[in-house]
């Protein structure tokens, strides 16, 4: 890069982004194939979901609200990938962090301003502590965190149920159900001018900027990032990657415990409750907030900053997929999670991405 | 609570249980041999047993209680095609073993539910039982309760010592281990890694997609029989698990699948109990996961190439 003018730089990062594009455009050409499936015209299907996103106020506030907590835990899933571990457990991660928000905004009333502020730490603490666990089990134990941080998403579930059915509907007397659980004005976040979503994209931007700074400038993230390298080298170098990959998952887990927090905490997709904790659960599948950070930090190629765009294009997705289920009969919300799938599968791929490359550029396949 | 009630209830649910985890498990143990990781069989569990339900319900009218047999075989065939599709990414596209194996699970997830959501087929898309299932081998009658054996249970348990033979007394056994642990050499050797590769893993999808098909035309998690949302539960995972903390030793991952299985039972037995125990309950089997890895994993050595593309020089 020496001596490279700043537009060479951009033009490199453009380079470095094909492989990137080109998945994402696999995926939603696969995508038209199962709308045409379906029966439907691809083009208008599309035009719908992207129409109902950016321009309604309800779809607008929910891309917002999605891109925040895409992008934290797109960082919850990235941070500790620089340090070569799976933290596929943000969903788990952001279950903590919510309930714990929601325990402290129900049942300990403090001052404004600090409560909703001791909330967040005490939601990011629980969430680190979530990550921390499996982080530790990796490090010392050699236990793959893959199954682990899944694992650990089941426990969370079984968790919040009990929970939310188990402690918080039985003893709070005005709640017969669990979406009565009404998190009082002062406990929440505020909320942005012009659209009914929260602050909390704007912390997750803020967010994303200082793990960029964390990892390129601090100490911590040159640990972090030499972890990444190998054993070996690591010890090299005089760090210890077990520390290091421990502290990953811990600052993983807390990111995407805030997430959990500005989830019940903040005005967005029908939250305000502890109840949103369980609408990715529904039906019993995982996706969802975990899954989805993981495509979106995929797509960025683990670039912190770069995942808020890829968060902000999940977002739209999800936000306008439901406008989808509702104008057109035998597309549910699945269907999202298929193309959202499709685009994982095809990020993995970047060596297909780069023959599709050569083959537009007029190289044969092989 | 009667003791022999109490044991008869926690061996017929506990096997119930186990059938799914102990086949997809014996499925990954070819897999992971040959030195490919599919992080992803839950998504191959999740499209054999959609196949599964489908094809029980096609069959229907023709073949009558047989139906469930051309599930069977649909559910294998898919859990084989995935599974291959998989191995293929894997061997010729050089994707990452990992990530591609959570864009299955995805994607299985995503396009099994938008199907369902269609209603192209039959009545298994408002969650009615499959008319025709899997009947029971016999029925062990105790005192109290009447205990189904089925044939997946014999199936089960013979499966190990099949996936031993293949692994340990076949030359085609020979060629996976030798693709697994160091495919340079099994290449000098004349092995073709890659198509070892394709072959293993196909393999294990049979039976990866047979635990699939056991889970609609035979019983799931909520013994309900056919395709329901959020119907795998977590039994890909679980089996994976098994995989690790049974050394990749078909008898051992057996053992393991078995602890799982009665592990996962515990709710169906003693759910009834109100209060934080049944949401104790629901975590002990993850939570019996975990510390399993965590005692186990210290000692283990994986297949040295599991997961790492091979490429030709």
């Amino acid at each position: 890069m020496k001596g490279e003018s700043p537009r060479g730089v951009v033009g490199a990062t453009l380079i470095a982004a094909v492989p990137q594009i080109v998945a994402l455009l696999l995926g939603l050409v696969a995508a038209s194939l199962l709308i045409l499936a379906a029966g439907y015209n691809p083009l208008v299907v599309f035009g719908t979901l992207f129409r109902s996103a950016l321009e309604t106020p309800s779809g607008q506030a929910s891309v917002l609200t999605y891109t925040g907590i895409y992008t934290l835990t797109a960082i919850a899933f990235l941070v500790p990938g620089k340090a070569s571990i799976w933290n596929v457990g943000a969903n788990g991660q952001v279950y903590l962090g919510g309930i714990v928000a929601g325990v402290v905004a129900i049942y300990l009333p403090l001052p404004p301003i600090l409560w909703p502020i001791a909330a967040i730490v005490l939601a990011c603490v629980a969430g680190g502590i979530w990550g921390l666990v499996p982080g530790l089990l990796e490090a010392y134990r050699n236990a793959s965190a893959i199954v682990t941080t899944i694992m650990m998403n089941y426990i969370a579930v079984a968790l919040i149920d009990y929970m939310i059915l188990g402690v918080i509907v039985i003893k709070v007397p005005t709640v017969a159900q669990y979406n009565d659980v009404v998190i009082s004005q002062g406990a929440m976040i505020p909320t942005l001018p012009y659209f009914s979503s929260s602050i909390m994209v704007v912390v997750a931007v803020l967010v994303a900027i200082g793990t960029l700074y964390l990892l390129q400038k601090t100490t911590l993230g040159y640990r972090i990032r030499a972890t990444g390298l190998g054993r070996q080298p690591a010890e090299a170098k005089g760090i210890n990657p077990r520390t290091s990959k421990a502290m990953a998952m811990f600052l993983g887990g807390a990111i995407a415990g805030l997430a959990g927090a500005g989830d019940v905490l903040g005005v967005g997709h029908s939250c305000g409750t502890v109840a949103c904790l369980q609408t990715d659960w529904a039906g019993g599948w995982f996706f969802g907030e975990g899954f989805a950070g993981m495509a979106a930090a995929l797509v960025a190629a683990n670039n912190p900053v770069g995942s808020i765009f890829s968060a902000a294009f999940f977002a739209v997705l999800v936000s306008g997929s439901s406008a989808v289920f509702t104008n057109f009969s035998g597309l549910n919300l699945y269907f999202f999670y298929a193309v959202q799938g499709l685009i994982v599968a095809f990020m993995a791929a970047p060596y297909l991405s780069k023959r599709i490359i050569g083959l537009v550029r007029g190289r044969r396949w092989t | 609570m009667d003791l022999v009630l109490l044991a008869a209830e926690l061996a017929s649910f506990g096997l119930q249980q186990t059938v799914a985890v102990a086949l997809a498990s014996q499925g990954e143990v070819i897999t992971e041999k040959s030195g490919i990781l599919n992080i992803g069989i839950q998504g191959t569990i999740i499209m054999a047993a959609f196949a599964a339900a489908l094809t029980n319900v096609y069959f229907e009218p023709s073949m009558g209680a047989y139906s469930p047999l051309m599930g069977v075989l649909a559910g294998m065939a898919v859990g084989a095609f995935v599974n291959f599709v998989f191995a293929f990414l894997s061997t010729k596209l050089n994707v990452d073993q990992v990530i591609a194996g959570f864009g299955l699970q995805l994607f299985a997830i995503g396009v099994t539910m938008t199907l369902l959501g269609m209603h192209v087929e039959g009545s298994f898309y408002d969650g009615t039982p499959l008319a025709n299932t899997i009947p029971s081998l016999a029925v062990l009658q105790t005192p109290l309760l009447a205990v189904p054996v089925r044939y997946m249970y014999a199936v089960m348990f013979l499966l190990p010592l099949l996936v031993y033979l293949v692994l340990y007394r076949t030359k085609f056994g020979l060629h996976i281990r030798a693709a697994g642990e160091n495919p340079k050499a099994a290449e000098v050797g004349g092995v073709n890694v890659g198509v070892t590769r394709m072959l293993a893993t196909s393999l294990g999808g049979v039976f990866v997609g047979l635990a699939g098909a056991y889970l609609t035309v035979d019983l799931n998690s909520s013994y309900t029989t056919t395709f329901v949302a959020g119907i795998t539960a977590s039994v890909g995972f679980i089996a994976i698990a098994a995989v690790v903390a049974g050394a990749w030793k078909p008898a051992y991952v057996f053992g393991v699948a078995l602890i799982f299985g009665f592990s996962l039972a515990l709710i169906s037995v003693f759910g009834q109990t109100s209060g934080w125990t049944y949401y104790v309950l629901t975590m002990v089997p993850y939570m019996i996961t975990v510390a399993t890895l965590a005692i186990a994993s210290k000692r283990l050595r994986p297949p040295t190439a599991l997961g790492s593309p091979y490429t030709k020089e």
